[in-house]
């Protein structure tokens, strides 16, 4: 289903905001797999997983993706289908 | 990974090791098995599950909060529990199945049911040896269980081997 982008009037929601999905760091996922997940499940790039995989490792934490509602709820779906630690957030 | 992966690896393991990872798919299949269906018709019907939060670290660690807030997380959980358990389930079988020949056979679905299945092992393992970042931490723990602790690192060891084939190759 798509149409035309010209031919619709983009709605304008006041007041909705993005959401995020992040992911914790944990003492137990290896860093290789973390990589191979964002790899994999995101279609990242290996440079831009293994930065990522660094931020959570580093940071505690890192937005790894951004979008929809529903899409942020797959994606944490899917994070916890292989195991990491993942939550999603609206943009503060 | 562009395009279909047709890459395939063949695991030589002793029978030692077939005998652990054995045990501990079949101990896993009883930890992520789908929980009872509640009373619900309608909740039978679209699959949600009257998920409580585990109480257990160990599996809370394989089914997380998906929210900060404990209103939000529960109402993910209801959704989301039920079916992540009949994934797991599906994925464990994949490894058990793989498991039967002699040397396993790896292609990629198989790979990836592997990676994932060996990190919920180490969830579980990990988290019920209470596993944290601190060194000297880890170190009482391994004294506390040596034996748990040595088949955590044989899984560890073993997901790492198949990730540098699979990602470095």
């Amino acid at each position: 289903m798509s149409v035309a982008p010209s031919q619709v009037e983009q709605p304008t929601i006041v007041g909705e905001r993005g959401w995020r999905t992040v992911v914790w760091d944990d003492p137990i996922n290896l860093m290789s797999y973390v990589t191979y997940v964002f790899m994999t499940h995101f279609g990242y790039a290996r440079e831009k997983a293994e930065t990522l995989m660094l931020a959570v490792h580093n940071e505690g934490r890192a937005i790894v993706a951004e979008g929809a509602r529903e899409q942020m709820e797959q994606d944490v779906t899917a994070m916890h289908g292989y195991g990491l630690w993942a939550t999603m957030e609206q943009d503060s | 990974m562009s395009g279909p992966d047709d890459r395939t690896w063949t695991l030589h393991l002793g029978q030692p090791e077939r005998k652990v990872l054995g045990e501990l798919l079949e101990q896993l299949a009883g930890v992520v098995a789908p929980l009872p269906a509640g009373d619900d018709p309608l909740e039978q019907l679209v699959g949600i599950t009257a998920a409580d939060r585990p109480m257990d670290p160990a599996v809370l660690r394989l089914f997380p909060d998906g929210y900060g807030t404990p209103e939000e997380a529960a109402e993910f959980r209801r959704y989301t529990e039920g079916p992540l358990r009949q994934a797991k389930v599906a994925t464990i079988q994949v490894m058990r199945q793989s498991l039967e020949s002699d040397p396993v056979l790896i292609d990629a679905p198989v790979a990836s049911a592997w990676l994932r299945t060996l990190n919920d092992l180490r969830l579980f393992l990990g988290t019920r040896l209470e596993i944290t970042a601190n060194e000297d931490e880890v170190i009482d723990r391994v004294e506390a269980d040596p034996q748990t602790y040595a088949v955590y690192e044989f899984l560890g060891w073993l997901q790492q081997s198949l990730l540098e084939q699979i990602v470095d190759a």
